[in-house]
C-alpha cells in the first residue's frame, strides 16, 4: 500500500518538465495548421476539380436566387489568342492593374493605356490583393459557390482568366471573367473574382497572356480597400 | 513537515504549468484571431497613379455584351449591333426639356430594360423602359421609381439607383428618413415592388 501511494502523491519534476514539453510540442506543430491561411474558394468547383473549358447551350443559371437565362457561347470566333511573338519585347510588358477602391482596372502595355473600365469585386467574398500571374485561360467555364440566398451556380461564364501567386492557389477559383447576370459595375457584386463587362473581358482576354512555354501569364496587381 | 513541503511544492508547479499553458494557449488563440480579421493580401502591391475614368452618365452606351446601344440624342433609341436597326423608345418632343442622362449600367443584363436618370428637384427620378418600346401595363412607356418608391416606402429617401442585381432586379440606394440608416432595396421591375435588403450594395 505505501508503494502504491508514493506512486500517485509523489511525481518527479522530471515528469512535469516531460509533460510540458510535450504539451508545447503539441501545440507548436498544431500552430501552423490553426493558423494557416485559408483561401475561401471562389468558385467551388476548381477547388474540386481542374478548371476546364465547359460551354452548355440553352442551360439557365441561379444567382440571387433567381433563374438567370445563359447566353449561348458562339465558338465561331477565331480561337486562337497566342501572343504574337516579339510583341512583348516591342510594346513593353503588359500588366492589369485592379484598384478595388474605385472598382476600375486598366491594362497597360509598357506606359500605353489599353483599357479601362469599371469591375465589380468581391462583396460576399473578399478580393485578393497582391500581385498575380494568370494561371489559365478558358474561353468559357462554369462557376458555382456561396450557400443560401447567396447560392450561384452559372455555366457558360465567358472569358475567364483564372489568377494565382505562390499564396493563392489558381484552382481556388479567383479570375477576371464576363458577366451576364447582373449589370452593376463599379459596384463589389462578386463572390471574390473581378466581374467585367462581357465586351471588356473579350478585349482582356484576346490581348492577355496564360502561362506560355514556362513563361508566367500577364501580371496582375490587385489593391487598394473597398469604401466603408 | 517533509510532507507538507512535498504538498506545497507540487502546488506551486501545478499552478506553474497552468500557467504557462493558459499563457500558450492565449498567445495562440491571438495570433490566430489576428490572422483571421486580415484581408487575403499576399504580396506587395505596386499600384500605378491612374487617373479615375468618368463613369456618372454617358449619352451612348452599348449592352453588356455588346448586341444594342442606347443612344440619346435628341429622342432616345435602341439600335441593333451589327445591323443598326433602330427602336424608338421616347421621341425628342416627349422628352421636351427633361433632362435624361444615360447610367454606366443602364441595360439589364437580359437586354429587356434599360433605366435612365431624370435629373429633378430635390432627388433625382430613375426611369425604366422595356428596350422593345412597347408600354409598360399602365400604358406609360416608364415606369418612375421615385414616385412608387415615395408611395410604397415613405420612411426612406432613394439616393442612388446604382445597377442591375438580376436581369429583373435594379439595386435602389436608400437613407432613411429620421436617421443616418442606409438601406438597399431591389426594385423588381415585373411586380413593380420593393424589396429590403440585409446588405447595403455601396
Amino acid at each position: 500500500m505505501k508503494k502504491k501511494r508514493k506512486k500517485i502523491h509523489k511525481p518527479s519534476r522530471s515528469n512535469y518538465l516531460l509533460k510540458t514539453l510535450v504539451v508545447i510540442i503539441f501545440i507548436v506543430v498544431l500552430y501552423p495548421f490553426i493558423t494557416a491561411k485559408k483561401i475561401p474558394c471562389a468558385n467551388s468547383i476548381s477547388c474540386k476539380e481542374k478548371p476546364k473549358f465547359e460551354v452548355e447551350t440553352n442551360a439557365t443559371g441561379i444567382f440571387h436566387s433567381q433563374v438567370v437565362s445563359v447566353p449561348n457561347i458562339s465558338l465561331l470566333k477565331n480561337e486562337d489568342t497566342s501572343p504574337v511573338l516579339g510583341l512583348k519585347t516591342s510594346l513593353g510588358e503588359k500588366r492589369i492593374y485592379v484598384n478595388l477602391a474605385t472598382q476600375t482596372l486598366s491594362a497597360y502595355q509598357g506606359d500605353q493605356l489599353f483599357m479601362q473600365t469599371l469591375i465589380s469585386s468581391g462583396l460576399w467574398g473578399r478580393t485578393p490583393k497582391g500581385d498575380f500571374t494568370i494561371w489559365a485561360k478558358f474561353r468559357a467555364t462554369r462557376m458555382a459557390g456561396g450557400s443560401g440566398a447567396d447560392y450561384y451556380d452559372l455555366p457558360n461564364v465567358p472569358y475567364v482568366m483564372f489568377f494565382s501567386n505562390d499564396e493563392v492557389s489558381g484552382d481556388t477559383g479567383f479570375s477576371l471573367h464576363g458577366t451576364y447576370w447582373h449589370n452593376n459595375f463599379g459596384h463589389a457584386m462578386s463572390h471574390g473574382c473581378v466581374n467585367m463587362k462581357t465586351t471588356d473581358a473579350g478585349k482582356i482576354f484576346d490581348w492577355a497572356d496564360g502561362p506560355i512555354d514556362g513563361q508566367q501569364g500577364t501580371k496582375i496587381t490587385i489593391y487598394g480597400d473597398l469604401p466603408e | 513537515m517533509a510532507i507538507y513541503q512535498n504538498k506545497k511544492s507540487m502546488k506551486l508547479k501545478t499552478i506553474f504549468f497552468i500557467f504557462i499553458i493558459t499563457f500558450i494557449t492565449l498567445f495562440v488563440f491571438i495570433l490566430s484571431n489576428n490572422k483571421k480579421s486580415q484581408t487575403i493580401t499576399t504580396s506587395a502591391a505596386t499600384p500605378p497613379i491612374i487617373t479615375p475614368i468618368q463613369v456618372e452618365t454617358v449619352s451612348v452606351m452599348d449592352s453588356p455584351e455588346g448586341s444594342k446601344t442606347l443612344t440619346i440624342d435628341g429622342s432616345l433609341f435602341v439600335s441593333s449591333n451589327p445591323d443598326g436597326q433602330k427602336i424608338n423608345i421616347f421621341k425628342k418632343e416627349e422628352i421636351g426639356a427633361l433632362k435624361l442622362e444615360i447610367p454606366y449600367n443602364t441595360w439589364s443584363p437580359d437586354n429587356v430594360y434599360i433605366f435612365l436618370k431624370l435629373k429633378t428637384s430635390p432627388v433625382d427620378d430613375y426611369l425604366v423602359f422595356q428596350s422593345s418600346g412597347d408600354l409598360f401595363p399602365n400604358n406609360l412607356p416608364y415606369v418612375s421609381i421615385q414616385e412608387l418608391f415615395k408611395i410604397n416606402v415613405p420612411d426612406y429617401t432613394i439616393e442612388d439607383v446604382t445597377g442591375w442585381a438580376a436581369p429583373n432586379l435594379l439595386i435602389v440606394n436608400t437613407k432613411a428618413n429620421e436617421s443616418d440608416e442606409k438601406v438597399s432595396f431591389w426594385f423588381d421591375v415585373p411586380s413593380q415592388s420593393f424589396i429590403q435588403l440585409g446588405t447595403y450594395f455601396k
